[in-house]
């Protein structure tokens, strides 16, 4: 038998009122059970993104595929667009790129990445860099949530979107057959929120016998080796190999990680730089130091036949225009050495580059952040 | 090594103890920023730059109540606009800028590798200066503070004490506005499809 | 209302990220089959690079020195308020060893950092070896990173070895 209501609640008796279930200890029990499912669906629903993303991974290595897609990506201010068809089967890929220019073809044989193009006879090899995935760093850096239905290349897929857990535009957008996890379309944001690259899947077949022979070059193409390193170094290592000390940056973005260090090679100087890598799971962030030379001292750029980088308003850089930089200082230099001063940034839409010249160093670094973080990064160098 | 010696945070950790070397370091890294963002928002180029030195002097003056080292930058903004407020209700200022007073800009720049070259880009920087003068002060400000200090929709939300859409927003409306006053050097500019 | 011009009110938005899921999207699809509204995203592009392009401008290099003037006349920053007073102290001495060991281990940042302006321009200079290098490097462990887009690297590949 229900024990009669205590004298002064109110409401009506004994039994379902709705107002008894909103009020007292009760209802504050349903409401933190309401709360809890409520966070374990969302949970179960990043949990599932993830899952689906993870599997779309482990897919690209799984299914043979044979389709057609367009790619579109940003370069600085300009937007290069191409279609291509594609062979992949066993981890390896193939790219037989068609833009209106021109075409190329670009392979990965699961060692190395050939780029040849039919005009040129040759091709250019480099080890291809394997990088094993970290996904609980991607997990703790980024959150997944699942964003729809739709139909690409006559397909239903799912679509998810991937975004920093520090906040910010969305960073990946992908579009997951649902049969096969395959992604057959897939929209690159960058740190500006700026849809930088995009690439979808025209018409795909999924299941197909892929020959061996698609992924090797053709026997009488001349292959040009260029270096390039395939496992990483740790920074002792590294500066053992570069021969002078390498510098860890004081500074790097939060979430980031060091992943290795590897040695650098300039194709038209034959310089060598030091590099180190660093991923937050699903960034790259590379910082390049080498020494400064004596030709990074005094030279105008325009000697060599380009623009001169950095040195302006009147800060810094103590040459201009051909002198070979002793006694032509800047108005505002006052520091009395004429040698290259000045931050360069390259903005190419999917990533910045920022090229220093230090005191002792020239630091590059490259990825997609904002410019105050690569400003920070490199005058962390030197 | 202290890791957070030489970034922002620390130097001004540093100045708030009165290391004035720090705070020099902390002038040199922003002083193109906030003397853009300024002269951005007042007509003489002298009078930027002593409202400029004014911002950097509060701050160091002010340093002790910042509560957060890391919002330094959107705090030093604050100030700066603080300034530059009371200057225009005192009338010293009118919030327009002409191309001849960025003409007048005692730095002249050096990308140029020739004298025409260096004529014509200064043409575009007074051309793009002037464009940006006709913006409404909250576009101009946003503009100033996203394409020449760098900084990110949520750090100039946070400087103009906004929410990130309203800073979208003006960003938006500021492209569509100067997009169409500087439609002759838009459309000349290669564009590779 | 036609659907382009729909479309060329949200360009602006969609060129500075500010468009999100639905409407983002119906925008891509439209500049995917119309040259028109692609051309004015382009040109709204262009406008933010040349913006970029002109400036910052830089401070008179008489400010720091009316400022540095400025501020040694002045007393420097208080710390906490009396009630803090024993926390200042011990602020203080860590400050101080901080201090100590960067004169020690460190050079300290003002003496070897001469000021630097950003120069920001939309491709790489002729004649900059160092920037394509970290950038060739960059593209190639971006092509192992998870959810690459591996087509729009190797596109990108294909524009850096012919610049």
């Amino acid at each position: 038998m229900a024990p009669p209501p205590r004298a002064g609640r109110a409401g009506p008796g004994v039994g379902w009122g709705g107002a008894r279930l909103l009020s007292g200890p009760r209802a504050r029990i349903l409401l933190a059970a309401a709360a809890l499912l409520l966070l374990s669906v969302s949970l179960a629903f990043a949990a599932s993104a993830w899952q689906d993303i993870w599997n779309s991974e482990s897919a690209a290595k799984r299914v043979s595929v044979e389709g057609d897609l367009r790619t579109r990506t940003v370069v600085g201010g300009r937007e290069l667009s191409a279609t291509a068809h594609v062979h992949a089967a066993n981890g390896k890929l193939r790219l037989d790129y068609r833009s209106t220019r021109r075409q190329w073809t670009l392979i990965d044989d699961g060692t190395r990445l050939i780029r040849f193009s039919p005009d040129r006879g040759t091709a250019v090899a480099q080890p291809r860099f394997s990088l094993a995935t970290d996904r609980t760093l991607a997990e703790r850096n980024y959150t997944a949530r699942i964003a729809g239905r739709a139909d690409v290349a006559g397909r239903p897929v799912r679509a998810v979107e991937v975004l920093p857990r520090a906040g910010g535009p969305v960073t990946w957008r992908l579009w997951l057959d649902r049969e096969t996890g395959f992604v057959l379309k897939r929209e690159r944001y960058n740190v500006d929120g700026r849809l930088t690259s995009g690439t979808q899947y025209t018409s795909v077949q999924f299941g197909v016998s892929v020959s061996p022979d698609v992924f090797v070059i053709p026997k009488d193409w001349k292959i040009e080796d260029r270096e390039g390193a395939s496992h990483s170094l740790s920074v002792s290592e590294l500066s053992k190999q570069v021969g002078f000390d390498v510098v860890s940056p004081r500074y790097i973005p939060r979430g980031f990680v060091l992943q290795g260090g590897y040695v650098e090679s300039h194709r038209r100087s034959g310089r060598v730089s030091a590099e180190l890598r660093y991923t937050d799971g699903l960034r790259i962030l590379n910082v390049s130091q080498r020494l400064r030379g004596k030709d990074d001292n005094g030279e105008a750029e325009s000697d060599r036949g380009g623009r001169r980088p950095g040195a302006d308003r009147g800060e810094g850089g103590g040459d201009r225009r051909g002198r070979g930089g002793e006694g032509e200082h800047e108005r505002g230099f006052g520091f009395g050495r004429p040698d290259r001063q000045g931050m360069t940034l390259v903005d190419r839409g999917s990533e910045k580059a920022l090229r220093y010249f230090g005191k002792h160093r020239v630091v590059v670094a490259v990825g997609d952040l904002s410019r105050r973080e690569l400003v920070r990064i490199v005058t962390s160098v030197d | 090594m202290d890791r957070e010696a030489n970034d922002l945070a620390g130097l001004v950790a540093r100045a708030r103890s009165g290391d004035v070397g720090a705070f020099e370091s902390l002038y040199h890294s922003l002083q193109a920023g906030m003397y853009s963002f300024i002269r951005s928002q007042v007509r003489e180029a002298e009078l930027a730059a002593d409202l400029t030195q004014q911002t950097f002097v509060r701050a160091w003056e002010s340093l002790p109540r910042l509560r957060q080292d890391g919002a330094f930058v959107g705090w030093l903004h604050r100030i700066a606009a603080n300034l530059v407020r009371d200057e225009i209700k005192s009338g010293h200022a009118r919030l327009e800028i002409a191309a001849s007073d960025v003409l007048d800009d005692p730095l002249p720049d050096q990308r140029a590798t020739s004298p025409e070259e260096a004529a014509v880009f200064q043409g575009l920087k007074a051309a793009v200066w002037a464009a940006l003068g006709q913006l409404p002060p909250d576009q101009r400000a946003a503009v100033v503070m996203h394409h020449m200090e760098g900084m990110s929709v949520t750090e100039i939300a946070q400087a103009m004490k906004c929410r990130p859409g309203t800073v979208m927003s003006r960003l938006s409306r500021a492209r569509e506005a100067l997009r169409r006053r500087l439609s002759s050097y838009v459309e000349d500019s290669d564009a590779e499809m | 209302m036609p659907k382009c011009e729909r479309i060329r009110r949200e360009l602006p938005q969609y060129a500075v990220g500010g468009l999100q899921g639905r409407a983002r999207g119906r925008v891509l699809r439209h500049i995917e089959s119309c040259s028109a509204c692609r051309t004015e995203l382009a040109a709204l592009e262009r406008t933010g690079a040349l913006i970029g392009s002109a400036g910052p401008l830089s401070a008179p290099p008489e400010t720091w020195p009316a400022i540095s003037a400025a501020i040694v006349a002045r007393p420097r920053p208080h710390g906490h308020p009396a009630a803090f007073r024993s926390w200042r102290v011990a602020l203080g001495i860590v400050t101080v060893l901080i201090l100590i060991i960067g004169v020690v281990f460190v050079r300290p940042f003002h003496s070897s950092s001469p000021p630097v302006t950003v120069t920001v321009t939309a491709e790489m200079e002729a004649g900059d070896d160092d920037t394509p290098a970290t950038m060739e490097s960059h593209l190639a462990a971006q092509w192992s990173t998870p959810l690459a887009d591996e087509a729009a690297v190797g596109l990108r590949m294909s524009d850096l070895e012919g610049s």
